[in-house]
Protein backbone atom coordinates (compact mmCIF):
# COMPACT_ATOMS: atom_id res chain seq x y z
CA UNK A 1 0.00 0.00 0.00
CA UNK A 2 1.32 3.10 -0.97
CA UNK A 3 2.43 6.02 2.28
CA UNK A 4 -1.10 7.69 1.46
CA UNK A 5 -2.95 4.88 2.21
CA UNK A 6 -0.67 3.85 5.40
CA UNK A 7 -1.38 7.65 6.93
CA UNK A 8 -5.49 6.97 6.26
CA UNK A 9 -5.17 3.72 8.22
CA UNK A 10 -3.20 5.42 10.91
CA UNK A 11 -5.86 7.95 11.50
CA UNK A 12 -8.56 5.37 11.64
CA UNK A 13 -10.49 4.36 14.96
CA UNK A 14 -8.90 1.21 16.33
CA UNK A 15 -11.58 -1.43 14.91
CA UNK A 16 -11.53 -0.22 11.35
CA UNK A 17 -7.40 0.09 11.75
CA UNK A 18 -7.79 -4.01 12.32
CA UNK A 19 -10.03 -4.35 8.93
CA UNK A 20 -8.18 -2.47 6.96
CA UNK A 21 -4.75 -4.34 7.44
CA UNK A 22 -6.57 -7.42 6.97
CA UNK A 23 -7.54 -6.29 3.77
CA UNK A 24 -6.23 -8.39 1.07
CA UNK A 25 -6.54 -6.54 -1.96
CA UNK A 26 -6.54 -2.78 -2.76
CA UNK A 27 -10.23 -3.27 -4.20
CA UNK A 28 -11.14 -5.41 -0.74
CA UNK A 29 -9.53 -1.86 1.20
CA UNK A 30 -11.60 0.15 -1.02
CA UNK A 31 -14.81 -1.68 -0.36
CA UNK A 32 -14.13 -1.49 3.19
CA UNK A 33 -13.60 2.84 2.66
CA UNK A 34 -16.46 2.84 0.52
CA UNK A 35 -18.63 0.75 3.17
CA UNK A 36 -17.69 3.18 6.10
CA UNK A 37 -17.66 6.75 4.76
CA UNK A 38 -14.48 7.56 4.67
CA UNK A 39 -12.34 9.24 1.54
CA UNK A 40 -8.86 8.41 0.71
CA UNK A 41 -7.15 11.89 0.25
CA UNK A 42 -6.16 12.00 -2.82
CA UNK A 43 -9.56 10.46 -4.34
CA UNK A 44 -11.26 13.05 -2.22
CA UNK A 45 -9.25 15.50 -4.39
CA UNK A 46 -10.00 14.33 -7.79
CA UNK A 47 -13.66 13.63 -7.39
CA UNK A 48 -14.82 16.33 -7.47
CA UNK A 49 -15.83 19.39 -10.04
CA UNK A 50 -18.00 22.61 -10.35
CA UNK A 51 -21.16 21.18 -11.40
CA UNK A 52 -22.22 19.63 -14.70
CA UNK A 53 -20.86 21.35 -17.77
CA UNK A 54 -18.83 23.49 -15.42
CA UNK A 55 -15.79 24.03 -17.45
CA UNK A 56 -14.33 24.25 -21.01
CA UNK A 57 -11.29 23.42 -19.86
CA UNK A 58 -10.03 19.33 -19.26
CA UNK A 59 -7.60 17.96 -17.67
CA UNK A 60 -5.64 15.83 -20.48
CA UNK A 61 -3.16 13.59 -19.67
CA UNK A 62 0.28 14.07 -22.31
CA UNK A 63 3.22 11.91 -23.01
CA UNK A 64 6.16 13.53 -21.76
CA UNK A 65 8.06 12.55 -25.04
CA UNK A 66 6.40 13.44 -27.57
CA UNK A 67 3.18 15.84 -25.72
CA UNK A 68 0.75 13.67 -27.57
CA UNK A 69 -2.78 13.44 -25.82
CA UNK A 70 -2.91 10.21 -24.45
CA UNK A 71 -5.79 7.89 -24.59
CA UNK A 72 -7.08 4.68 -22.44
CA UNK A 73 -5.31 1.70 -22.67
CA UNK A 74 -6.77 -0.25 -26.50
CA UNK A 75 -8.38 -4.14 -25.79
CA UNK A 76 -5.55 -6.48 -26.18
CA UNK A 77 -2.75 -4.57 -25.01
CA UNK A 78 -1.16 -5.98 -21.34
CA UNK A 79 -1.77 -3.45 -18.53
CA UNK A 80 1.11 -3.05 -15.98
CA UNK A 81 -0.35 -2.39 -12.41
CA UNK A 82 -1.54 0.50 -11.31
CA UNK A 83 -2.20 3.71 -13.58
CA UNK A 84 -1.68 3.29 -16.90
CA UNK A 85 -2.28 5.38 -20.75
CA UNK A 86 -1.52 4.88 -24.48
CA UNK A 87 -0.16 7.23 -26.38
CA UNK A 88 -1.70 6.65 -30.02
CA UNK A 89 1.57 8.22 -31.48
CA UNK A 90 4.44 6.44 -29.22
CA UNK A 91 1.94 3.25 -29.84
CA UNK A 92 3.00 2.75 -26.44
CA UNK A 93 1.51 1.87 -22.70
CA UNK A 94 3.02 4.24 -20.21
CA UNK A 95 3.09 4.50 -16.76
CA UNK A 96 1.96 7.75 -14.78
CA UNK A 97 5.78 8.70 -14.65
CA UNK A 98 5.74 8.74 -18.39
CA UNK A 99 2.86 11.25 -19.00
CA UNK A 100 2.20 14.56 -17.18
CA UNK A 101 -1.47 16.43 -16.85
CA UNK A 102 -1.84 19.73 -18.95
CA UNK A 103 -5.08 22.21 -18.43
CA UNK A 104 -6.61 22.82 -21.66
CA UNK B 1 18.01 30.00 3.45
CA UNK B 2 14.57 31.46 4.27
CA UNK B 3 11.35 30.82 2.24
CA UNK B 4 7.73 31.90 2.26
CA UNK B 5 5.07 30.14 0.59
CA UNK B 6 4.20 32.09 -2.88
CA UNK B 7 1.60 34.67 -2.75
CA UNK B 8 -0.39 32.27 -5.19
CA UNK B 9 -1.50 29.48 -2.56
CA UNK B 10 -2.86 28.73 0.44
CA UNK B 11 -2.01 25.88 2.36
CA UNK B 12 -4.95 23.48 3.46
CA UNK B 13 -6.64 20.52 5.10
CA UNK B 14 -10.07 19.03 5.77
CA UNK B 15 -10.82 15.44 7.37
CA UNK B 16 -9.81 13.28 5.14
CA UNK B 17 -7.28 15.60 3.17
CA UNK B 18 -4.58 16.63 5.45
CA UNK B 19 -2.32 18.33 3.02
CA UNK B 20 -3.27 20.02 0.40
CA UNK B 21 -3.00 23.69 -1.13
CA UNK B 22 -5.03 25.91 -3.09
CA UNK B 23 -3.43 28.21 -6.02
CA UNK B 24 -5.09 31.27 -7.07
CA UNK B 25 -7.85 31.37 -9.32
CA UNK B 26 -7.78 27.55 -9.43
CA UNK B 27 -11.24 26.20 -8.18
CA UNK B 28 -10.17 23.03 -6.74
CA UNK B 29 -7.47 21.88 -3.71
CA UNK B 30 -4.37 19.81 -4.79
CA UNK B 31 -2.49 17.26 -3.00
CA UNK B 32 0.97 17.48 -1.10
CA UNK B 33 2.76 14.75 -0.34
CA UNK B 34 4.17 14.10 3.51
CA UNK B 35 7.83 15.55 2.30
CA UNK B 36 6.16 18.96 0.50
CA UNK B 37 3.86 19.55 3.01
CA UNK B 38 6.28 19.41 6.15
CA UNK B 39 8.37 21.62 4.35
CA UNK B 40 5.90 24.26 3.50
CA UNK B 41 4.45 24.15 6.88
CA UNK B 42 8.41 25.55 7.44
CA UNK B 43 8.36 28.21 4.73
CA UNK B 44 6.95 30.61 6.84
CA UNK B 45 10.26 33.51 6.73
CA UNK B 46 11.33 32.20 10.58
CA UNK B 47 12.84 28.92 9.95
CA UNK B 48 16.17 28.45 8.12
CA UNK B 49 16.11 25.81 5.63
CA UNK B 50 18.93 24.18 4.02
CA UNK B 51 18.52 24.55 0.20
CA UNK B 52 17.78 21.00 -1.43
CA UNK B 53 16.63 19.32 -4.30
CA UNK B 54 12.72 19.67 -3.02
CA UNK B 55 12.80 23.27 -2.43
CA UNK B 56 14.30 23.31 -5.67
CA UNK B 57 11.37 21.29 -7.02
CA UNK B 58 8.62 23.56 -4.97
CA UNK B 59 10.41 26.87 -6.46
CA UNK B 60 10.37 25.68 -9.62
CA UNK B 61 6.17 24.69 -9.27
CA UNK B 62 5.97 28.50 -7.91
CA UNK B 63 4.52 27.17 -3.98
CA UNK B 64 7.52 29.09 -2.59
CA UNK B 65 9.99 31.75 -2.85
CA UNK B 66 13.10 32.95 -1.15
CA UNK B 67 12.50 35.96 1.28
CA UNK B 68 14.14 37.68 3.93
CA UNK B 69 14.69 36.45 7.37
CA UNK B 70 11.27 37.35 9.23
CA UNK B 71 9.40 38.35 5.85
CA UNK B 72 5.70 37.38 6.43
CA UNK B 73 3.42 35.74 4.41
CA UNK B 74 -0.23 37.08 3.53
CA UNK B 75 -3.13 35.36 6.15
CA UNK B 76 -5.00 33.81 3.38
CA UNK B 77 -1.50 31.99 2.22
CA UNK B 78 -1.39 30.73 6.33
CA UNK B 79 -1.50 26.64 6.75
CA UNK B 80 -5.62 26.07 8.24
CA UNK B 81 -7.70 23.71 8.81
CA UNK B 82 -11.33 22.06 8.77
CA UNK B 83 -13.27 19.98 10.92
CA UNK B 84 -15.45 18.69 7.83
CA UNK B 85 -14.68 17.03 4.73
CA UNK B 86 -13.42 18.64 1.42
CA UNK B 87 -16.04 21.56 -0.19
CA UNK B 88 -14.52 23.59 -2.22
CA UNK B 89 -16.99 26.00 -3.79
CA UNK B 90 -20.29 26.97 -3.64
CA UNK B 91 -23.14 27.40 -6.02
CA UNK B 92 -24.72 31.12 -4.78
CA UNK B 93 -28.24 32.10 -5.77
CA UNK B 94 -27.87 35.58 -4.60
CA UNK B 95 -31.66 36.63 -5.97
CA UNK B 96 -34.49 34.79 -7.34
CA UNK B 97 -35.77 36.97 -8.61
CA UNK B 98 -35.54 37.70 -12.48
CA UNK B 99 -35.83 40.04 -15.12
CA UNK B 100 -37.77 36.98 -17.50
CA UNK B 101 -40.04 34.61 -17.12
CA UNK B 102 -38.58 31.50 -18.76
CA UNK B 103 -40.99 28.59 -19.80
CA UNK B 104 -38.65 25.98 -18.71
CA UNK B 105 -36.61 27.57 -15.19
CA UNK B 106 -35.90 24.94 -12.96
CA UNK B 107 -35.89 26.87 -9.92
CA UNK B 108 -39.74 27.77 -9.84
CA UNK B 109 -41.81 25.09 -8.14
CA UNK B 110 -44.74 26.42 -10.17
CA UNK B 111 -45.64 29.20 -12.22
CA UNK B 112 -45.32 31.36 -9.73
CA UNK B 113 -41.83 33.14 -9.61
CA UNK B 114 -39.34 32.73 -7.29
CA UNK B 115 -39.20 36.37 -4.87
CA UNK B 116 -36.97 35.32 -2.24
CA UNK B 117 -33.41 37.29 -2.17
CA UNK B 118 -30.39 37.07 -0.10
CA UNK B 119 -30.32 40.07 2.28
CA UNK B 120 -27.05 41.97 1.27
CA UNK B 121 -25.87 42.12 5.45
CA UNK B 122 -26.92 38.52 5.58
CA UNK B 123 -24.95 37.41 2.61
CA UNK B 124 -21.71 39.01 3.74
CA UNK B 125 -22.29 36.70 6.95
CA UNK B 126 -22.40 34.01 4.78
CA UNK B 127 -19.04 34.95 2.80
CA UNK B 128 -17.89 34.80 6.10
CA UNK B 129 -18.85 31.96 7.17
CA UNK B 130 -17.73 30.43 3.70
CA UNK B 131 -13.90 31.78 4.25
CA UNK B 132 -14.20 29.82 7.42
CA UNK B 133 -15.05 26.71 5.98
CA UNK B 134 -12.04 26.76 3.33
CA UNK B 135 -14.50 27.92 0.47
CA UNK B 136 -12.22 29.15 -2.26
CA UNK B 137 -14.86 29.90 -5.04
CA UNK B 138 -18.26 30.16 -6.04
CA UNK B 139 -20.91 30.10 -8.83
CA UNK B 140 -23.03 32.99 -8.83
CA UNK B 141 -26.53 32.30 -9.74
CA UNK B 142 -30.30 33.13 -10.11
CA UNK B 143 -32.83 33.98 -10.91
CA UNK B 144 -30.53 36.85 -12.44
CA UNK B 145 -27.79 37.37 -10.52
CA UNK B 146 -27.03 40.98 -11.85
CA UNK B 147 -30.76 41.59 -11.04
CA UNK B 148 -29.36 41.81 -6.83
CA UNK B 149 -29.19 45.63 -6.55
CA UNK B 150 -26.03 44.79 -4.46
CA UNK B 151 -24.46 42.94 -6.69
CA UNK B 152 -21.26 44.31 -7.44
CA UNK B 153 -20.73 45.29 -4.08
CA UNK B 154 -21.29 41.38 -3.36
CA UNK B 155 -18.75 40.81 -6.27
CA UNK B 156 -16.27 43.14 -4.56
CA UNK B 157 -16.74 41.18 -0.84
CA UNK B 158 -15.97 38.12 -2.06
CA UNK B 159 -12.92 39.15 -3.09
CA UNK B 160 -12.02 41.31 -0.41
CA UNK B 161 -12.24 37.81 1.37
CA UNK B 162 -9.53 36.33 -1.16
CA UNK B 163 -12.15 33.56 -2.91
CA UNK B 164 -13.27 34.57 -6.38
CA UNK B 165 -15.92 33.87 -8.63
CA UNK B 166 -15.21 31.04 -11.30
CA UNK B 167 -18.67 30.81 -12.94
CA UNK B 168 -21.53 33.21 -13.58
CA UNK B 169 -24.22 32.30 -14.67
CA UNK B 170 -26.93 35.32 -16.32
CA UNK B 171 -29.00 35.86 -19.31
CA UNK B 172 -26.82 38.96 -20.21
CA UNK B 173 -29.63 41.14 -20.06
CA UNK B 174 -27.96 43.78 -17.26
CA UNK B 175 -24.07 42.81 -19.09
CA UNK B 176 -22.90 46.64 -19.82
CA UNK B 177 -18.90 47.64 -20.70
CA UNK B 178 -19.12 49.62 -17.64
CA UNK B 179 -19.83 46.06 -15.60
CA UNK B 180 -17.31 44.73 -17.14
CA UNK B 181 -14.58 47.24 -16.68
CA UNK B 182 -15.78 47.16 -12.88
CA UNK B 183 -14.92 42.96 -13.12
CA UNK B 184 -11.62 43.89 -14.61
CA UNK B 185 -10.78 46.49 -11.77
CA UNK B 186 -11.67 43.85 -8.71
CA UNK B 187 -9.70 41.17 -10.67
CA UNK B 188 -13.16 39.22 -11.48
CA UNK B 189 -12.55 37.15 -14.11
CA UNK B 190 -15.17 33.92 -14.31
CA UNK B 191 -16.30 31.96 -17.08
CA UNK B 192 -20.07 33.78 -18.11
CA UNK B 193 -22.44 31.50 -18.86
CA UNK B 194 -25.23 32.85 -20.81
CA UNK B 195 -28.42 31.26 -21.26
CA UNK B 196 -29.19 31.64 -25.15
CA UNK B 197 -31.89 29.38 -26.41
CA UNK B 198 -31.42 29.09 -30.28
CA UNK B 199 -31.74 31.73 -32.99
CA UNK B 200 -35.82 32.65 -33.57
CA UNK B 201 -36.60 30.45 -30.32
CA UNK B 202 -34.75 32.32 -27.63
CA UNK B 203 -37.65 34.66 -27.34
CA UNK B 204 -40.21 32.76 -26.47
CA UNK B 205 -38.34 30.66 -23.99
CA UNK B 206 -37.45 33.68 -22.28
CA UNK B 207 -40.80 35.29 -22.93
CA UNK B 208 -39.39 38.32 -23.78
CA UNK B 209 -39.40 40.12 -27.12
CA UNK B 210 -35.89 41.07 -28.27
CA UNK B 211 -34.46 39.17 -25.64
CA UNK B 212 -32.44 37.25 -28.56
CA UNK B 213 -30.76 40.62 -30.10
CA UNK B 214 -30.13 41.90 -26.32
CA UNK B 215 -28.40 38.62 -25.25
CA UNK B 216 -26.10 38.01 -28.38
CA UNK B 217 -25.15 41.52 -28.11
CA UNK B 218 -24.24 40.55 -24.27
CA UNK B 219 -22.26 37.50 -25.38
CA UNK B 220 -20.38 39.47 -28.21
CA UNK B 221 -19.37 41.91 -25.59
CA UNK B 222 -17.76 39.73 -23.28
CA UNK B 223 -16.24 38.12 -25.74
CA UNK B 224 -14.58 41.13 -27.31
CA UNK B 225 -13.57 42.37 -23.81
CA UNK B 226 -11.50 38.78 -23.53
CA UNK B 227 -13.99 37.34 -21.20
CA UNK B 228 -15.10 33.10 -21.50
CA UNK B 229 -18.37 32.66 -22.53
CA UNK B 230 -20.07 29.76 -22.58
CA UNK B 231 -23.53 29.76 -23.93
CA UNK B 232 -26.30 27.60 -22.29
CA UNK B 233 -28.04 26.22 -25.11
CA UNK B 234 -31.63 24.33 -24.46
CA UNK B 235 -32.31 21.44 -26.45
CA UNK B 236 -36.09 20.37 -27.33
CA UNK B 237 -38.01 19.46 -30.52
CA UNK B 238 -39.17 23.09 -31.09
CA UNK B 239 -35.76 24.20 -31.81
CA UNK B 240 -33.74 21.43 -32.95
CA UNK B 241 -33.45 22.91 -36.85
CA UNK B 242 -32.23 25.97 -35.02
CA UNK B 243 -29.00 24.42 -33.66
CA UNK B 244 -26.73 24.04 -36.52
CA UNK B 245 -27.15 28.25 -37.15
CA UNK B 246 -27.00 29.20 -33.58
CA UNK B 247 -23.64 26.91 -32.99
CA UNK B 248 -22.44 29.21 -36.29
CA UNK B 249 -23.54 32.67 -35.09
CA UNK B 250 -22.30 31.54 -31.38
CA UNK B 251 -18.70 30.41 -32.99
CA UNK B 252 -18.36 33.81 -35.25
CA UNK B 253 -18.87 35.93 -31.80
CA UNK B 254 -16.43 34.29 -30.09
CA UNK B 255 -18.12 31.38 -27.51
CA UNK B 256 -15.52 29.09 -25.86
CA UNK B 257 -18.21 26.57 -25.14
CA UNK B 258 -21.38 25.94 -26.44
CA UNK B 259 -23.59 23.38 -23.93
CA UNK B 260 -25.69 21.76 -24.92
CA UNK B 261 -29.03 20.74 -22.19
CA UNK B 262 -31.93 18.54 -22.73
CA UNK B 263 -34.69 20.85 -21.35
CA UNK B 264 -35.20 18.34 -18.62
CA UNK B 265 -39.23 17.43 -17.43
CA UNK B 266 -39.18 20.22 -14.48
CA UNK B 267 -42.48 21.14 -13.13
CA UNK B 268 -42.69 24.07 -14.81
CA UNK B 269 -42.16 22.65 -18.32
CA UNK B 270 -43.99 20.40 -18.45
CA UNK B 271 -46.67 22.82 -17.84
CA UNK B 272 -45.83 25.67 -20.37
CA UNK B 273 -44.66 23.42 -23.03
CA UNK B 274 -46.15 20.07 -22.59
CA UNK B 275 -44.56 17.83 -25.09
CA UNK B 276 -41.64 19.18 -25.98
CA UNK B 277 -39.21 17.74 -24.03
CA UNK B 278 -36.95 14.84 -26.72
CA UNK B 279 -37.65 11.83 -24.98
CA UNK B 280 -33.82 10.49 -23.89
CA UNK B 281 -33.00 8.37 -26.87
CA UNK B 282 -34.21 10.72 -29.34
CA UNK B 283 -31.96 13.07 -27.79
CA UNK B 284 -29.21 10.92 -28.59
CA UNK B 285 -30.26 10.45 -31.90
CA UNK B 286 -30.50 14.23 -32.63
CA UNK B 287 -26.90 15.28 -30.66
CA UNK B 288 -25.52 12.78 -32.66
CA UNK B 289 -27.05 14.00 -35.81
CA UNK B 290 -25.83 17.27 -34.83
CA UNK B 291 -22.10 16.10 -33.48
CA UNK B 292 -21.67 14.46 -37.07
CA UNK B 293 -22.06 17.97 -38.82
CA UNK B 294 -20.75 19.87 -35.95
CA UNK B 295 -16.60 18.00 -36.47
CA UNK B 296 -16.78 18.57 -39.97
CA UNK B 297 -17.53 22.07 -39.97
CA UNK B 298 -14.40 24.21 -39.38
CA UNK B 299 -15.97 25.54 -35.99
CA UNK B 300 -13.84 25.61 -32.94
CA UNK B 301 -16.28 26.09 -29.76
CA UNK B 302 -15.70 23.29 -27.56
CA UNK B 303 -19.08 21.66 -27.07
CA UNK B 304 -20.38 20.04 -23.69
CA UNK B 305 -23.56 17.50 -24.71
CA UNK B 306 -25.29 17.07 -21.62
CA UNK B 307 -25.52 14.03 -20.22
CA UNK B 308 -24.04 12.54 -23.23
CA UNK B 309 -20.27 13.76 -24.67
CA UNK B 310 -18.11 16.20 -24.34
CA UNK B 311 -16.16 17.41 -27.58
CA UNK B 312 -12.74 19.56 -27.98
CA UNK B 313 -12.31 20.12 -31.51
CA UNK B 314 -8.82 21.86 -31.47
CA UNK B 315 -7.14 18.32 -30.53
CA UNK B 316 -9.92 16.41 -31.99
CA UNK B 317 -10.93 14.28 -29.08
CA UNK B 318 -13.85 13.87 -26.93
CA UNK B 319 -15.09 11.80 -24.08
CA UNK B 320 -17.90 10.02 -23.40
CA UNK B 321 -20.08 11.60 -19.92
CA UNK B 322 -21.99 8.45 -18.80
CA UNK B 323 -17.90 6.65 -18.50
CA UNK B 324 -17.37 7.80 -15.25
CA UNK B 325 -15.06 5.07 -14.64
CA UNK B 326 -12.39 3.81 -17.35
CA UNK B 327 -11.14 0.39 -17.78
CA UNK B 328 -10.11 -0.80 -14.41
CA UNK B 329 -10.83 2.71 -12.77
CA UNK B 330 -13.99 1.75 -10.58
CA UNK B 331 -13.52 3.41 -7.22
CA UNK B 332 -16.74 2.24 -4.80
CA UNK B 333 -15.63 5.41 -2.23
CA UNK B 334 -16.37 7.67 -5.42
CA UNK B 335 -19.44 10.69 -4.84
CA UNK B 336 -22.40 9.53 -6.57
CA UNK B 337 -21.77 12.98 -8.31
CA UNK B 338 -18.22 14.98 -8.60
CA UNK B 339 -20.37 18.35 -9.06
CA UNK B 340 -22.37 17.56 -6.29
CA UNK B 341 -19.93 16.57 -3.75
CA UNK B 342 -17.50 19.45 -4.88
CA UNK B 343 -20.12 22.17 -5.17
CA UNK B 344 -22.47 23.58 -2.23
CA UNK B 345 -25.76 24.59 -3.46
CA UNK B 346 -27.01 27.74 -1.67
CA UNK B 347 -30.87 28.75 -2.85
CA UNK B 348 -32.01 32.11 -2.97
CA UNK B 349 -33.61 31.39 0.36
CA UNK B 350 -30.84 29.99 2.36
CA UNK B 351 -31.30 26.68 1.79
CA UNK B 352 -28.85 24.37 1.41
CA UNK B 353 -28.99 21.41 -1.19
CA UNK B 354 -26.79 19.07 -2.88
CA UNK B 355 -27.95 20.27 -6.63
CA UNK B 356 -29.52 23.59 -7.77
CA UNK B 357 -30.90 22.45 -10.98
CA UNK B 358 -32.64 20.33 -8.52
CA UNK B 359 -34.22 22.86 -6.58
CA UNK B 360 -37.40 23.18 -8.05
CA UNK B 361 -38.15 19.50 -7.09
CA UNK B 362 -37.17 19.59 -3.85
CA UNK B 363 -39.14 22.76 -2.92
CA UNK B 364 -42.00 21.10 -4.55
CA UNK B 365 -41.61 17.47 -2.60
CA UNK B 366 -40.96 19.69 0.69
CA UNK B 367 -37.82 17.93 0.97
CA UNK B 368 -35.23 20.59 3.17
CA UNK B 369 -32.10 19.60 4.64
CA UNK B 370 -31.22 22.47 6.56
CA UNK B 371 -31.13 26.57 6.29
CA UNK B 372 -28.37 28.82 6.58
CA UNK B 373 -30.79 31.33 8.24
CA UNK B 374 -30.65 29.89 11.20
CA UNK B 375 -28.03 27.01 10.92
CA UNK B 376 -24.14 27.61 10.61
CA UNK B 377 -22.64 26.39 7.50
CA UNK B 378 -19.82 24.55 9.33
CA UNK B 379 -22.82 22.44 11.32
CA UNK B 380 -24.21 21.65 7.87
CA UNK B 381 -20.99 20.50 6.05
CA UNK B 382 -19.91 18.61 9.27
CA UNK B 383 -22.73 15.79 9.75
CA UNK B 384 -26.84 15.65 8.88
CA UNK B 385 -28.88 15.17 5.98
CA UNK B 386 -26.88 17.71 3.56
CA UNK B 387 -23.40 15.83 4.08
CA UNK B 388 -24.82 12.34 4.09
CA UNK B 389 -26.59 13.36 0.67
CA UNK B 390 -23.43 15.33 -0.57
CA UNK B 391 -21.33 12.60 0.13
CA UNK B 392 -22.98 9.35 -0.25
CA UNK B 393 -20.78 7.13 -2.41
CA UNK B 394 -21.19 4.95 -5.79
CA UNK B 395 -20.84 1.80 -3.29
CA UNK B 396 -23.87 2.41 -1.35
CA UNK B 397 -25.73 3.45 -4.55
CA UNK B 398 -24.87 -0.32 -5.61
CA UNK B 399 -25.92 -1.91 -2.45
CA UNK B 400 -29.40 0.15 -2.54
CA UNK B 401 -30.34 -0.19 -6.34
CA UNK B 402 -30.39 -4.10 -6.89
CA UNK B 403 -30.58 -3.06 -10.91
CA UNK B 404 -27.55 -1.14 -10.46
CA UNK B 405 -25.89 -4.28 -8.51
CA UNK B 406 -26.42 -6.77 -10.84
CA UNK B 407 -25.31 -4.34 -13.98
CA UNK B 408 -22.50 -5.37 -16.38
CA UNK B 409 -21.88 -1.65 -17.11
CA UNK B 410 -22.25 -0.59 -13.51
CA UNK B 411 -18.16 -0.37 -12.99
CA UNK B 412 -18.21 1.97 -15.83
CA UNK B 413 -21.07 4.41 -15.05
CA UNK B 414 -21.52 4.42 -11.61
CA UNK B 415 -25.18 4.77 -11.60
CA UNK B 416 -25.03 7.80 -13.71
CA UNK B 417 -26.72 11.46 -12.79
CA UNK B 418 -28.68 11.04 -8.94
CA UNK B 419 -30.46 13.88 -9.56
CA UNK B 420 -31.87 12.25 -13.06
CA UNK B 421 -32.49 9.23 -10.61
CA UNK B 422 -34.47 10.83 -8.74
CA UNK B 423 -36.51 12.87 -11.03
CA UNK B 424 -37.52 8.83 -12.68
CA UNK B 425 -37.65 7.15 -9.45
CA UNK B 426 -41.69 6.11 -8.65
CA UNK B 427 -40.31 6.65 -4.55
CA UNK B 428 -40.52 10.29 -3.03
CA UNK B 429 -37.11 10.19 -2.32
CA UNK B 430 -34.73 7.74 -3.28
CA UNK B 431 -31.20 9.36 -4.22
CA UNK B 432 -30.40 5.85 -5.63
CA UNK B 433 -32.59 5.60 -8.20
CA UNK B 434 -31.58 4.22 -11.66
CA UNK B 435 -30.90 6.68 -13.94
CA UNK B 436 -32.38 5.16 -16.97
CA UNK B 437 -30.73 7.62 -19.21
CA UNK B 438 -27.30 6.04 -18.40
CA UNK B 439 -29.02 2.49 -18.36
CA UNK B 440 -30.26 3.37 -22.23
CA UNK B 441 -27.11 4.41 -22.89
CA UNK B 442 -25.26 1.24 -22.52
CA UNK B 443 -27.82 -1.40 -23.10
CA UNK B 444 -29.14 0.27 -26.38
CA UNK B 445 -25.62 0.49 -28.15
CA UNK B 446 -25.41 4.56 -27.65
CA UNK B 447 -21.90 3.86 -26.81
CA UNK B 448 -20.41 2.78 -29.87
CA UNK B 449 -23.01 4.82 -32.07
CA UNK B 450 -21.38 7.77 -30.57
CA UNK B 451 -17.89 6.67 -31.42
CA UNK B 452 -19.68 5.74 -34.87
CA UNK B 453 -20.29 9.37 -35.09
CA UNK B 454 -16.85 10.67 -34.11
CA UNK B 455 -15.13 8.78 -36.31
CA UNK B 456 -11.79 9.93 -36.72
CA UNK B 457 -11.53 11.39 -33.17
CA UNK B 458 -9.82 10.11 -30.71
CA UNK B 459 -12.10 8.89 -27.53
CA UNK B 460 -10.10 10.38 -24.46
CA UNK B 461 -12.74 7.51 -22.18
CA UNK B 462 -12.59 4.67 -24.72
CA UNK B 463 -13.52 1.26 -22.60
CA UNK B 464 -13.82 -2.24 -23.37
CA UNK B 465 -17.37 -2.62 -24.60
Amino acid sequence: MNTNIENLIKGLPAELQEKAKACKSIEEFNTLVAENDIEIPTDALESVSGGCGTSSKKNVEVCNKCKTTLTNVPAGLPKPSGASKYCPKCKKVLISADWHIEKR
Amino acid sequence: MFYVLSESIALRSWQFVPQAYYFRDDPFAHWLSDEEFKLLLLCDGGHDIEPSELTESLESRSLIRKCGRGEKMSEWSRHKSYPHRYFPKINLMITGKCNFNCLHCFNAADNAPLMTEWDFDELVGLLDQASDCGIHSFTITGGEPMLHPRFMDIVREIYKRDMFIDELNTNGYFITQEILDEFNAVGCRPMIKISFDGIGCHDWMRDRKGAEARTLDAIELCTRNGFNVMSQTQVHRRNLDSLMPTARKLNDIGVSTLRLIRTTEAPRWEKNSPGSCLGIEEYYAAMLDFMRAYKDSGMQMNVIVWQLMNVYPADKTYSLAPVMFGEDEYKPAAPVCKGVRGMVGVTSGGDVVPCLQMSGYFEEHGIHMGNLHSTPLAELLRDGFYQQTACTNVHKRRKNNSKCDACKYFKYCGGGCPALGLLFAPEEWNIYGSDVTKCLFFENGWYHKSEEAMKGWTNLSSINI
